[in-house]
């Protein structure tokens, strides 16, 4: 696609930037007496069209994120790389599901590049060749390991693994600056993770070379190698890195470490907001939307919970407009 | 080859009014795409969109004036054409050329800038005007051309 097809596209999105919430609205939503009160605010802006419970609303906004998307980009293709993370997970979802026999769809992640329904019925047929998802070796793989170890952490490692490998391909594959640049960092900041877990678990070599996927920026060998070392050697390591800030802050707590990252793909996403035509400005939007459900997400249980307005507001997202 | 200076002629004037309408055609085109995108979100604002599609627009108008001057010249357009040398029609072929050229590229930019200027006025309504003159900037390039091709043209004795 060539960068001016997306002029319709950017234009739309530009106008539903106007209606995002910013900081001072999400500072001042924080502040709500009560859930009550911060869904009448959101009422108000128009944010919330509909009532109900904070899942439905979430859920709601993350189907009209996505049916815009599919209304206005002029390549459905290109909105894969957004499914992901939650095409892994819904695979995840499938398996697991499959030997419990719980229901699959209390578990499911929206959007997802593959139908639904398709997914469960695959899964459960154990038809992974049929299945048009760049996951489907990697399910039929889970499925195997769990169905011969009957380990079920084997086959979530095993897809968490998928997932980052996915990202790695899609970063070096996709020709737009910034969802190649996103991509690498997502896969980036899992495989940190998965170390610093495995650090602080003590686990064998075999996990860590399981586990850790391919690496964007990062030395996967040097990781493995620290990770399987000493606390210290892996830090150090991470300090080096452009990852150095989020990695201080894992040691802090898993929570800051998520906050960091999802406001570091905001901060990438900034430079979008200038750009005239092609798909950054739709890479930028959706990370924008996501981050600001994600905060009202955040927001809303947290005022659901009685916490008080200051914690709220050192976990909510950066804001995109 | 009798009529050789014709033919160059008229495919002097073809060149200004094809060359500037396809640019034309392209900006205008590309405003109108993303100023469905703007409608679709905010139909109020249809007045200052159409404002920022004429703009590139009129480049096409630009050509279609030399290649009308340049039937004038040649008696083309009151049905009793002139006999024309080679180098009278090399002439008239050269003189088409600006516009041609800086028309076609100049209306493709400005169409380029107003489809931004839609997206700037997406995000802030009140900058319409901004909009407007960053498009216009690119016009005068198209303007500059066509005073050249303007001139050329009425310059060749016939």
């Amino acid at each position: 696609m060539k960068n001016l097809d997306y002029a319709y596209c950017v234009a739309r999105l530009r106008a539903n930037e106007s209606y995002m919430l910013n900081k001072a609205f999400m500072l001042k939503l924080c502040e709500s007496r009560d859930l009550d009160s911060a869904l009448s605010s959101l009422t108000e802006v128009g944010w919330i069209s509909e009532k109900g419970g904070i899942k439905d609303i979430i859920s709601r906004k993350n189907k009209e994120l996505w049916l815009l998307l599919n209304e206005c980009v002029p390549d459905k293709k290109e909105l894969e790389i957004f499914c992901v993370l939650n095409d892994f997970f819904n695979i995840k979802a499938a398996v697991k599901c499959t030997f419990t026999g719980a229901e699959p769809y209390d578990y499911y992640l929206y959007p997802s590049s593959v139908s639904l329904g398709k997914l469960t019925e695959k899964v459960r047929l154990h038809d992974f060749s049929s299945l048009k998802l760049r996951g489907a070796d990697t399910a039929e793989k889970a499925y195997r390991t769990a169905l011969l170890t009957e380990n079920g952490q084997s086959a979530e490692i095993i897809i968490d693994r998928g997932a980052v490998d996915c990202l790695c391909e899609y970063a070096t594959e996709k020709k737009s600056g910034l969802a190649n640049d996103i991509c690498g960092f997502l896969c980036d900041t899992a495989n940190i993770k998965t170390a610093l877990r495995i650090n602080a678990l003590g686990k064998n070599r075999d996990f860590a070379e399981e586990a850790i996927g391919n690496c964007f920026k990062l030395d996967r060998k040097n990781l493995i190698k620290l990770a399987l070392g000493e606390k210290e050697e892996l830090y150090g390591y991470l300090s080096s890195t452009e990852y150095s800030e989020g990695a201080a802050l894992y040691g802090e707590s898993a929570a800051l470490y998520e906050k960091w990252c999802d406001d570091e793909v905001i901060k990438r996403v900034f430079s979008a907001r200038y750009t005239a035509f092609g798909f950054d400005p739709v890479c930028a939007f959706y990370y924008g939307k996501q981050s600001e459900i994600k905060s009202v997400n955040l927001i809303l249980t947290a005022l659901q919970a009685g916490v008080p307005a200051d914690e709220i507001k050192e976990r909510i997202r950066l804001s995109y407009v | 080859m009798d009529n050789l200076g014709m033919v160059l002629a008229v495919l002097g004037a073809a060149f200004a009014a094809g060359f500037a309408g396809v640019g034309s055609a392209k900006g205008v085109g590309l405003v109108g795409e993303a100023g469905a995108g703007l409608l679709t979100e905010k139909p109020d604002s249809f007045g200052r969109v159409l404002i920022l599609q004429i703009l590139p627009g009129t480049q096409g108008l630009y050509g279609f004036l030399v290649a009308l001057l340049i039937f004038i010249k040649t008696g083309l357009l009151s049905g009793s054409p002139v006999a024309l040398t080679w180098m009278q029609g090399l002439y008239f072929f050269a003189a088409s050329l600006p516009i041609a050229i800086a028309g076609y590229f100049s209306a493709v930019y400005q169409g380029k800038v107003a489809a931004s200027g839609v997206s700037m006025i997406a995000k802030q309504s009140d900058q319409t005007s901004k909009a407007m003159i960053l498009s216009a900037m690119v016009e005068t390039y198209a303007v500059l051309a066509l005073l050249i091709s303007f001139i050329a043209v009425f310059r060749i004795t016939v």
